[in-house]
């Protein structure tokens, strides 16, 4: 089957069952490459997203850490035991002193909590229709975050979405996005590719 | 010759002046409007500075755009007004960006030209950060370490093409955060851009390339921004976004420029209302007293010329003409409108006993001249002033008067005689002059006499006093600006860290190096004041600008941290980050020592034109900026330290500091108001002078000495009884209201003139005729007078209330002690 632009509503309409969750956990898997590291790193944790607008994004492993997006506050947490909620040191930075953790903060909540409006306001989108089960969420940053007035090597993120039967009966019959890989392109050396695993849903 | 082609001669070289003065002035007329203008001339390094700061110091040229939301509407997500307010923010900053009107936009964004901004951006590590010590503590490997993880940190949000080139020469940051402290805004960010303290208001600044007091360009700036603000709210891109259907955008633009243009725009319309009602009123009354159009066409041309001549000679000499200078000059020279008043009546008179105009022109010019004479002595009190603006009002008065008489004495004659004669409501003037002849012989009788010398003594001995509370000596309550929008103003320029234009401190020396280092040597203390929270911050050229003396210290400190390059790579190892990413970053710091010695005078001269060197060159001033300003030489070079939130406690805590003496605290509003208080007292030796000379002419012009006290008593009357009634009112006396009385002593002595029966040039079998036509012509003046500068009185504008209010009372006051004492 061919790959077919789908008209800009069906983004909205795709992510808007999105809105009723109270709770998402997603673990990951994540690939980082870039040019400031020797070799690639690789992390595995969990994204979760609780209504109405925290984010938790947290690195097990050796190098444990916890990013908490609340409202507009990040909290990162070094050394994080998941376990024991205990950690080493704890820096508050707040989100609207950087464009970028805006952004990225556009990026969780567009995709996690349906607030494809926040998505908008930093990302150009397209939606393509890659088969029958799969949709590809292609999202061109509308600024540089660092220089806003940069308009050259724009990001990019490559969102792959599967709906999947099991997710439906969470929502009305309607079908959740399930998104299954996400790939953020910086520059040619700085890219990050997320695979996502079955997420745990808690729905209001 | 025939008298026909010598009247049209006349007229034709009358006319062709009037076309002269018009294309010239049409061509050739600059009008400016700042206050700074109304100060002395400067006289030392202060009173320079304090001038400097005011026409073209960087606080003049600050806009500030306060964006809001007006919708009534609460928007339910504030998120979503913050969010459009700053996409139009930054779309404005963007297109503003473009304009080269203005030198800096700021609104919280970094700016690719702010990124390694060359040089400063390699001499990075000469420079000091606040908090930083020593260059050793910076790069010892704990700090280093903890420095990297940071970055490590701030990478899980993906790196831009342009932040991975930046990072690679400074991943401390280092540079962003000079950016940061050069700027010394603490204000809040939303959405990328500045807001206000309750996130509800965005913000941005504006640097003008145009200085504060270049209103024609200002008023094309301010233009701009109103326009942009415009085509951006048109704008689908705002309109489409969802959620925004109860956003409706607002803005407020405040600063020096948007005050001075704001002040031109309030006086002009203030003026155009008032004068118009004033001159219908005055016309309507005239009128009806004279009874044709054509005589009150007439009428008019003094007037008229006397303004184009003004505006002419004041252009010539100066090269630019003030706004007040023109708002206050033509109120002054309204009384111009006597001349042919005095000229017309007197001819109505005349014409029962010679018909001939000429005649009448000649028996009233003594009078005409003498009251022309005693105005300009008068006008010459600030014809010598050190404030510019009041010496361009005394040239422009006196001349504009010398004008006005010469056309009433050789061309009104020609105009008037052409004019058919007995226009007048006979009955009004039966009237009029009855009822003076009446009060005449009431008032003139020695009680009255009495009472007013007891009153104007009393009046006098209370006014010498209390005269040091009678003053008003600052200029900005003479301001047409709201006290709640200057204000607001203050608070924008406490909130964005813009300096206020009061306080600065100004350092003295023989060079650039000299200057710099004792700018860096007062940074410790100033540093205290802030800890201490006397000020709140402080710009200095220095910051920017090193020393040689600090550069080559800084060099010395990094030379001297051993294995600096090996620290790095061990740290960037250790983190398991790529050691050639970080090349440049490497190769900077072991450059660093290297690196030729910025603030020389040739590198300031060389510099390319950014934000920096724009900052520098409003803290510093060459000694050929100096010669420039003050037309003295000199070789020194002069640091303006701008302080910023000054309290109270600060001018004693300073005062305690042992400084060198090449180091003096300017306060602008202290040192205008101490200028302001010793012009008065040199105004006022003028004044007395003034006077004495006014009764010399007089004296010399036949006046018997009897006549003297009938001549003399009314206009110094008037100026105590006008000068006691606006204290009583609650007025604190400005330059405006000393410039006012100069006024009345001329109307006083015109009143006094014409109605001094006994006078030099007239017989006994005349006196009834002289009696009636004078006090005719004078009370016909007086209401004049009395309907013009009453009508200024309405106007909420102290520069113009004060006129009003002086000249309505001074006139007054005049009339009633001229018929008092016109009797002798």
């Amino acid at each position: 089957m061919a790959e077919e632009l789908l008209p800009q509503s069906n983004i909205k309409q795709l992510f808007s069952p999105l809105s009723k969750i109270k709770e998402i956990s997603i673990p990951y898997l994540e690939k980082r490459e870039s040019f400031f590291y020797k070799e690639a790193k690789k992390y595995k944790g969990t994204i979760t997203y609780i209504f109405p607008d925290t984010f938790i994004k947290t690195i097990s492993g050796s190098e444990r850490q916890q990013f908490e997006i609340t409202g507009e506050q990040l909290i990162i947490k070094l050394n994080w035991n998941s376990e024991t909620k205990q950690y080493q040191r704890e820096n508050q930075i707040p989100l609207n002193s950087d464009t970028k953790m805006l952004q990225f903060k556009a990026l969780l909540s567009g995709l996690l909590s349906g607030q494809t409006e926040a998505l908008e306001e930093y990302y150009d989108m397209k939606l393509i229709r890659l088969n029958d089960l799969q949709l590809k969420l292609l999202l061109t940053a509308k600024h540089d975050p660092f220089v806003e007035q940069i308009q050259q090597d724009k990001q990019t993120v490559e969102v792959v979405i599967k709906h999947t039967e099991q997710l439906k009966s969470n929502h009305n019959g309607k079908p959740l996005p399930h998104i299954q890989t996400m790939i953020i392109q910086g520059s040619s050396m700085e890219k990050i590719s997320y695979t996502f695993l079955a997420p745990d849903i808690k729905v209001n | 010759m025939p008298l026909l082609v010598i009247k049209y001669k006349i007229l034709g070289f009358w006319s062709a002046i009037f076309l002269c003065l018009v294309i010239y002035l049409s061509q050739s007329l600059i009008v400016r409007s700042d206050i700074s203008f109304f100060l002395p001339d400067q006289k030392n390094v202060l009173d320079q500075i304090m001038q400097y700061q005011l026409k073209e110091g960087d606080a003049s040229k600050f806009i500030v755009v306060v964006l809001k939301n007006k919708s009534d509407k609460e928007i339910k997500d504030k998120s979503i007004s913050q969010m459009l307010l700053a996409n139009v923010n930054k779309l404005l900053a963007q297109r503003l960006r473009q304009k080269s009107e203005f030198t800096e936009v700021k609104n919280g964004q970094l700016l690719t030209s702010e990124l390694k901004l060359s040089p400063f951006f390699d001499y990075r590590y000469l420079f000091q950060l606040n908090d930083e010590n020593l260059l050793a503590e910076t790069f010892s490997k704990v700090a280093l370490e903890k420095s990297f993880k940071q970055l490590l940190s701030s990478m899980q949000m993906l790196l831009s093409s342009t932040e991975q080139q930046f990072i690679s020469s400074d991943p401390l940051m280092r540079w962003l955060a000079l950016l940061k402290q050069w700027n010394s805004k603490k204000i809040s960010k939303k959405n990328g851009v500045w807001f206000d303290a309750n996130n509800e208001q965005s913000l941005l600044f504006l640097k003008t390339k145009a200085t504060g007091y270049d209103l024609k360009q200002q008023e094309k700036n301010i233009h701009i921004i109103h326009s942009e603000i415009q085509a951006i709210n048109n704008n689908q891109q705002i309109k489409s976004v969802e959620g925004n259907n109860d956003f409706k955008l607002d803005y407020i633009l405040s600063g020096a420029p948007v005050f001075a243009l704001d002040s031109k725009q309030i006086i002009s319309q203030q003026i155009k209302y008032i004068s118009t009602a004033a001159f219908i009123v005055l016309m309507v009354f005239l009128w009806w007293v004279f009874r044709s159009i054509k005589v009150l066409i007439v009428i008019g041309f003094p007037l008229a010329f006397a303004a184009l001549t003004g505006l002419t000679v004041v252009n010539l000499i100066d090269g630019y003409i003030h706004g007040i200078t023109i708002a206050f000059g033509i109120t002054i020279i309204g009384v111009a409108i006597d001349y042919p008043i005095h000229l017309y009546s007197h001819y109505y008179f005349h014409e029962k006993n010679t018909s001939d105009i000429n005649q009448t022109i000649k028996i009233i010019w003594p009078k005409l001249r003498l009251g022309l004479i005693t105005t300009i002595i008068g006008f010459s009190a600030i014809l010598f002033s050190d404030l510019s603006g009041l010496r361009q009002l005394g040239i422009f008065a006196i001349t504009g008067l010398i004008a006005a008489a010469m056309l009433t004495r050789y061309l009104l004659p020609s105009l008037i005689s052409s004019v058919p004669g007995n226009h007048q409501n006979e009955q009004i003037v039966k009237s009029l002059t009855n009822q003076i002849s009446k009060w005449q012989f009431l008032l003139s009788q020695p009680g009255p006499k009495i009472i007013t010398t007891l009153i104007i003594l009393v009046s006098c001995s209370l006014l010498i006093i209390n005269q040091a509370s009678l003053w008003e000596n600052d200029l900005s309550a003479m301001s047409p600006i709201a006290p709640a929008k200057k204000q607001q103003d203050f608070n924008l320029r406490k909130a964005i860290g813009i300096p206020e234009l009061r306080y600065a401190l100004i350092v003295k020396s023989n060079s650039l190096e000299n200057v710099l280092q004792q700018s860096e040597q007062l940074k410790p203390v100033l540093n205290t004041f802030i800890n201490d929270k006397l000020i709140s911050g402080f710009d200095m050229a220095a910051n920017y600008f090193p020393s040689q003396q600090w550069q080559s210290k800084r060099q010395q400190e990094l030379q001297n941290i051993s294995n600096l390059s090996s620290n790095i790579i061990d740290v960037i190892n250790k983190l398991g980050l790529n050691e050639n990413a970080f090349a440049p970053f490497i190769e900077s710091i072991e450059n660093s020592h290297l690196l030729p010695m910025l603030a020389s005078e040739q590198s300031l001269n060389e510099l390319p034109e950014n934000f920096i060197s724009n900052q520098l060159n409003s803290l510093l001033l060459s000694p050929k900026e100096q010669l420039n300003l003050q037309h003295t030489v000199t070789n020194d070079w002069l640091a303006i330290i701008p302080l910023k939130g000054v309290s109270d406690k600060f001018k004693d805590q300073w005062s305690q500091q042992d400084t060198s003496s090449d180091v003096r605290l300017l306060d602008i509003k202290l040192n205008a108001q101490e200028m302001i208080a010793d012009y008065r007292q040199q105004a006022f030796y003028w004044f007395f002078i003034g006077l004495f000379l006014i009764i010399l002419v007089l004296i010399f012009s036949g006046y018997k000495l009897n006549n003297m006290l009938a001549l003399v008593v009314p206009f110094t009357g008037a100026i105590v009884l006008t000068i006691s009634t606006l204290v009583l009112l609650g007025y604190s006396l400005s330059i405006f209201h000393l410039v006012c009385l100069l006024l009345i002593v001329g109307i006083g002595i015109d009143y006094s003139v014409f109605m001094l029966n006994s006078l030099p040039d007239e017989n006994a079998l005349e006196i009834d005729v002289i009696k009636v036509r004078s006090a005719f012509s004078v009370i016909i003046c007086v209401f004049s007078t009395l309907i013009m500068f009453g009508a200024l009185s309405f106007s909420d504008m102290p520069v113009l209330n004060a006129i009003g209010l002086t000249a309505f009372f001074g006139a007054l006051y005049a009339f009633i002690l001229t018929i008092i004492y016109s009797d002798p």
